[in-house]
């Protein structure tokens, strides 16, 4: 066994992964290079071994179901925030409707008159933009779909 | 026996939680603290951010456990998970303070007492300052392999590498640290 051999083992056998043959045994007994560098190697294992393993303070459970409460909590304002809103726009739209039904016929006029003024504007924008729209679409989709992946390849890494 | 008896153990335990169960959720936070608050400790040089990341470690745990498909074992799956938040907040924040810097908390040496067989504060520093010249993976591994409870196995499942390839850059690791030592 060379001294090359010898060195390659000496974290295996510092670290009491290898099984040392007698083939081994005896090039470390004879070696003083290596016996030394055996038990750098062991000294090493030993701090290693003996680096202080930090403890979670008393508390850190409590702060932890604390936290996940405090999430869930702004999860279900969010939720109440959201089914406020929904509940505005649905009182504005019934009452819209009310007042809708009441005046039919301005309705009727304002409703024609604003069909018009779009359907004048998108007819031109359309014309404009016919030959590229079916590239606006594709690439529309190709970006969305990369958003997506990009998302849920984001949502899983952090997770 | 015991082994199979942990994992249905621990089956049931996920289940709770998933349940909705925070009693469950508190159990399994106390199964795995420690190796969490040891892991984050050792791969954060801000002692100030130790306490936030092992907390945000298990909401992360939390909000994820409806996808856990346990095909792994749990703390294989949490000790990934203490990965992503590492490398997040090294990410997030600027370039770590210089070594002579660090431990700007005063915390460093709050576990010596404890430390009977090293007792050699100086050695002891001087190892911590050539762990944080590592690269950050053979950094972690370090790590992560002096906490008890991370296996060969357990490393090389949660990195998605070969057993062997996790002794390899442990050993490489190990090389460089004595050489750093040395010098």
């Amino acid at each position: 066994m060379t001294c090359t051999d010898a060195l390659h083992l000496v974290e295996a056998i510092a670290a009491g992964d290898l099984e040392v043959d007698d083939n081994v045994r005896t090039h470390f007994e004879t070696c003083p290079r290596c016996a030394s560098t055996l038990a750098s190697a062991r000294r090493l294992e030993a701090a290693l071994q003996a680096r202080p393993k930090p403890q979670a303070p008393a508390r850190f459970t409590q702060t932890v179901l604390g936290r996940i409460g405090h999430e869930r909590w702004r999860s279900e304002e969010r939720v109440d925030r959201v089914f406020n809103v929904a509940i505005v726009v649905a009182v504005l739209l019934v009452l819209g409707s009310i007042v809708a039904m009441t005046n039919v016929g301005a309705v009727l006029g304002g409703a024609r008159s604003l069909w018009g003024l779009v359907a004048a504007v998108g007819g031109q924008a359309l014309e404009a933009a016919a030959p590229v729209l079916l590239t606006y679409i594709a690439a529309a989709g190709l970006l969305m779909s990369a958003l997506g992946m990009w998302w849920w390849a984001d949502r899983r890494l952090s997770l | 026996m015991p082994a199979e008896h942990d994992e249905h153990d621990e089956r049931a335990l996920i289940e709770r939680c998933r349940a909705g169960d925070d009693t469950a959720f508190g159990e399994l936070v106390d199964r795995h603290k420690n190796l969490v608050y040891g892991l984050v400790y050792r791969m954060v040089s801000d002692r100030s951010r130790v306490d936030d990341l092992a907390q945000d470690v298990f909401l992360k745990v939390h909000r994820g456990l409806p996808y856990f498909r346990g095909e792994a074992r749990l703390s294989t799956w949490i000790y990934r998970i203490v990965q992503n938040v590492c490398a997040a907040a090294r990410s997030r924040r600027k370039p770590d303070l210089s070594l002579d810097q660090e431990g700007g908390t005063g915390r460093r040496y709050d576990h010596g007492a404890a430390d009977g067989s090293f007792g050699d504060l100086e050695l002891r520093d001087r190892l911590e300052k050539a762990i944080a010249q590592l690269p950050e993976p053979q950094r972690l591994l370090i790590a992560a392999h002096y906490l008890d409870g991370v296996q060969y196995e357990a490393l090389a499942e949660s990195m998605n590498i070969p057993l062997g390839t996790v002794k390899t850059h442990l050993y490489r690791a190990k090389r460089r640290l004595r050489e750093l030592l040395d010098t």
